[in-house]
């Protein structure tokens, strides 16, 4: 064993840390090493030195009735806020659940729309055009060809056109 | 009582296992936080949190570990944090912020007041993650295993805190070493 290592370990020997090999081989060491038996001496006084430099003191005698009176109130508290927040619990789950179904069901009805209308417009651009064809027919869009360009029918029908092929 | 026992009954509601446990533990665990923070009231105070700590999560101690390494863990712990927050509003060291209670023991010599003084400001001048070995090893003489489980390292890395602390103390007391011990 080296010395940095014997050093290193001489403050296990005097804690009763060192297992029985390692306290074999430490002892050997310091029988062969003057200066490590002289550290063994300066750690063991040291801390007996620690040990005179400590300080104690005695918890006052109405440590335990203060604590007593904190348990108290910290349960009594802890019981507060548990009934508040299990009445919240009754009211704030459900709401908060229902209004996340709500919000899913809009985005999930708007989204399939989109996709749905994009699809066909892709896959089914006559169909689109027949759609066009039957929505100018329900709404009698063709009374309005009889009207002057420009004019405000003529700008309606456009309008309705345009709206259509957009969607 | 069997300590494993009065933990069992504590846990299940019975609050006189709690206050065995406090009258058992109290006077280690306000010296340790003494220790730490050299001062009285300051002690009692973290004291009084940590074991109030211990009686609300009782739920989370779980059997397999000592008590004492729980309860140390969190004396610890909330000692770090009392210093950490102290530093925040003050720049001096624990010496002057807080000088030792007047000695109530006439008998006690001036120059054994001096030499606590010397070892308690030579401690306080380690680092964090020695000055907390030093006084666990110390003062409450812990086994290596428990304040590696305190602190949430390997016993190789007490063993080397340990190491450096003592090198250090060595050193800033090395005058009163020769002089009252060896």
């Amino acid at each position: 064993m080296r010395c940095r290592k014997a050093r290193k370990k001489i403050s296990a020997l005097l804690d009763g840390e060192a297992g029985e090999r390692e306290k074999e081989r430490i002892t050997s060491h310091l029988r062969a090493c003057k200066t490590c038996e002289e550290e063994l001496k300066t750690l063991s006084a040291l801390s007996i030195l620690l040990e005179k430099g400590q300080e104690s003191i005695k918890p006052s005698p109405y440590f335990w009735n203060k604590l007593e009176q904190r348990i108290v109130q910290a349960e009594e508290s802890k019981s507060v806020f548990g009934n508040l927040w299990e009445k919240l619990n009754h009211v704030f789950i459900p709401a908060t659940a229902t209004v996340v179904l709500l919000i899913g069901l809009y985005i999930g009805i708007q989204l399939g729309d989109f996709v749905y209308s994009s699809i066909d417009k892709i896959l089914n651009p006559e169909r689109v055009t027949l759609v066009q064809q039957e929505v100018d027919q329900s709404l009698h869009l063709d009374t309005l060809d009889d009207f002057p360009r420009e004019s405000i029918g003529q700008i309606y029908s456009a309008l309705l056109a345009e709206n259509n092929l957009s969607e | 009582m069997d300590e494993i026992k009065l933990i069992e009954e504590f846990k299940q509601g019975d609050k006189s296992a709690f206050r065995q446990l406090v009258e058992k533990y109290q006077d280690s665990v306000i010296n340790v936080s003494y220790q730490f923070l050299r001062n009285k009231e300051e002690a009692e105070e973290v004291a009084q949190d940590v074991f109030l700590k211990v009686y609300l999560s009782s739920g989370s101690y779980q059997p397999k570990s000592k008590f004492s390494t729980w309860l140390f863990r969190i004396v610890v712990n909330s000692c770090l944090n009392k210093l950490r927050d102290r530093k925040k509003f003050s720049s001096l060291p624990l010496e002057e912020n807080f000088p030792a209670p007047a000695n109530d023991q006439p008998d006690i010599s001036f120059e054994q007041e001096e030499l606590k003084r010397m070892v308690r400001s030579a401690i306080d001048s380690l680092p964090e993650n020695q000055r907390t070995v030093i006084l666990l090893n110390q003062y409450e003489e812990l086994s290596y295993q428990d304040m590696a489980r305190i602190l949430d390292c390997s016993v190789s890395a007490i063993e080397s805190r340990l190491f450096r602390a003592k090198e250090s103390l060595k050193n800033k007391l090395a005058g009163h070493i020769k002089k009252d011990v060896i």
